[in-house]
């Protein structure tokens, strides 16, 4: 079975085409010059070009769906969209967190997946890796990171923290007493999507169902929240 | 930091010179109520920066980008309606906000909860003694930004 796979959902983009058996190619470029509107399509040539396929010999997309940045998210969604669209292939949405979890291979560990969110927020989650397949333990939430690290530790006393909330955050679990993943790790990669995706086929849906899930509370939960009406 | 302005050049002097001062991906909000002069403040900002074209006010537009020695995004939230923040995320504010250049928000309070933490707020008042043309404006810095700017 073949996977082209895709995420735009941080500040890297990355792309992949692979099997149940093999990466046959993986790009991922973390530039902050270049906007993923410019970048992602060119990518996604580049990985089934290397892979010497075409869009037709692929069997499913992957794209990650979400949470991660407003605009991230829609350029990766929109191009999935495209691409199923034109070639009547379905779409396999995969949870940027658990994508992002799943770089990580130690078996019985707990990790921590962290995303900068804007205003010192994070996305994040909680996994147990079993057996080669990830456990949710917390779900996907938008919150602070001392908030996160709470929750955290009311599951294990070891967990390993992988993400690019690592950049901003990293001295606090590290003075928890936290392990954080090497620098290479942390950012969502293509390849981890594709096999994410690979064992996530029955959530397979077509490109018009496929929609970026962002993770934040309408607008009238969020005034309620803050203790805010209209403001007019 | 509070500044008394007896008349719209020296309203623009003001902002011109905070202008100056603007690092790339400063975000300064705008407070004020109908008439205080922010689009006044606006242009002698723009004027700043180095924009050569025109301000004038985004109440209809909305945003409104201008090139300068940075680029410059002039925004108004007024128009922004009952979900002022989604809608200024769908409009591409973490571009704005989170970009290289510098954003000037007029109206900010309805997009109050997605300012970043490192935003500067400038309030127009109409003077104390209600001198017709006087105004007060304070610049407030805040203590510390955010941990990361970059969200891609």
């Amino acid at each position: 079975m073949n996977i082209l796979a895709m995420d735009a959902s941080g500040a890297a983009v990355s792309t992949a085409v692979l099997s149940e058996t093999s990466v046959f190619s993986e790009f991922f470029m973390n530039n902050g010059a270049k906007k993923h509107a410019e970048t992602l399509m060119t990518l996604i040539s580049a990985a089934l070009d290397a892979a010497g396929a075409s869009l037709n010999d692929m069997d499913y997309i992957a794209c990650t769906s979400g949470p991660g940045s407003f605009t991230g998210l829609r350029i990766g969604a929109a191009t999935a969209k495209g691409l199923a669209a034109g070639s009547n292939k379905k779409i396999i949405p995969v949870p940027a967190l658990a994508a992002l979890a799943y770089n990580i291979a130690n078996d019985n560990a707990f990790i921590a997946p962290i995303m900068d969110a804007r205003r010192d927020q994070v996305y994040a989650a909680l996994f147990k890796r079993q057996n080669g397949e990830l456990i949710q333990v917390l779900n996907d939430g938008a919150m602070s990171f001392r908030d996160f690290a709470e929750s955290v530790s009311e599951h294990t006393s070891n967990p390993i923290f992988v993400g690019d909330g690592i950049m901003s955050f990293g001295e606090n679990i590290l003075s928890l007493g936290y392990a954080i993943a090497p620098q290479r790790f942390n950012a969502q990669r293509a390849s981890s999507v594709g096999s994410l995706a690979i064992t996530m086929i029955h959530h397979a849906i077509s490109g018009a169902e496929f929609s970026p899930i962002y993770l934040r509370a309408p607008q009238a939960e969020r005034n309620r929240l803050n203790g805010n009406g209209d403001p007019r | 930091m509070k500044y008394e302005s007896s008349c719209e050049r020296d309203t623009m002097a003001i902002a011109e010179s905070l202008a100056k001062a603007s690092a790339p991906g400063q975000v300064y909000a705008l407070y004020g109520g109908l008439g205080a002069g922010k689009t006044v403040f606006a242009k002698g900002f723009a004027k700043g920066l180095g924009v050569a074209e025109t301000v004038t006010s985004p109440t209809f537009t909305i945003i409104r980008e201008y090139q300068g020695a940075l680029p410059f995004y002039h925004i108004d939230a007024y128009r922004l309606g009952e979900n002022a923040a989604d809608e200024f995320l769908a409009l591409g504010y973490e571009e704005y906000c989170y970009g290289d250049g510098v954003c000037l928000i007029e109206w900010a309070p309805y997009v109050d909860e997605l300012l970043p933490f490192g935003h500067i707020s400038v309030t127009i008042e109409p003077d104390a003694d209600k001198r017709e043309n006087h105004r007060s404006i304070t610049i407030e810095t805040p203590e510390r930004g955010e941990k990361s700017r970059k969200l891609g």
